[in-house]
């Protein structure tokens, strides 16, 4: 019997200096991650 | 809620959706091992691009980017190497985990700042640095090399 293995949360840090045109683009990315589970950390 | 491993993307890249990689998952079992330990290698030379990631812990114990690079470049470079220096362990995942976008603004594909950075980067991990004085010229070197290829169009437009 496998036992199951928890896998770790992973919070996505997204940096933004001058690339606001791509920001969503690159939340978007994030949100489609296969992985799980997965948190956004916001920022200011 | 934070979770107990940081990713780090810049708003410029764009994650590959099934590429999250994890040196190690939950008590010190390894989900993903990885590729190659790159220790030494790292500290002559910015392979890495973009993205990687660590843990909370790290962040915990008191590891900071520098905040003069980052108004020039370099800032996460630096973070690993005084991560290495530290005594810290570095991976190299071998695959893709997500797109670098060059672009008109990007601040490395200014030479100066690149060599300045450079050089407050060895100046700050000087204790590492003057114990293995043939990393400081080939980090250099490898700046130089890096100015000629800065023109590769952009992956993603």
């Amino acid at each position: 019997m496998a036992d199951k293995v928890e896998k770790p949360l992973v919070s996505v840090v997204v940096t933004c200096y001058n690339q606001r045109k791509w920001l969503a683009e690159a939340v978007q990315s994030v949100r489609k991650s296969t992985y799980s589970p997965i948190c956004a950390a916001p920022g200011r | 809620m934070v979770g107990s491993w940081f990713k780090m993307i810049d708003a410029d890249g764009s994650f590959l959706p099934e590429r999250m990689n994890i040196p190690g998952g939950a008590e010190g079992v390894e989900l993903n091992p990885p590729a190659g330990y790159i220790g030494d290698l790292l500290m002559a030379i910015n392979f890495l691009q973009h993205t990687y990631i660590y843990r909370k812990s790290l962040w915990l114990g008191g590891n900071r980017y520098s905040a003069i690079l980052n108004r020039l470049t370099g800032e996460d470079y630096d973070f690993l190497v005084k991560l290495h220096a530290k005594g810290h362990r570095l991976y190299y995942v071998d695959e893709p985990s997500c797109y670098y976008r060059q672009h008109g603004i990007s601040r490395n594909n200014h030479n100066f700042r690149r060599y300045l950075s450079k050089f407050l980067i060895i100046l700050m991990s000087f204790r590492w640095y003057i114990r293995h004085p043939r990393f400081i010229l080939a980090n250099l070197w490898w700046c130089r090399f890096r100015s000629l290829v800065a023109d590769i169009p952009a992956i993603l437009g």
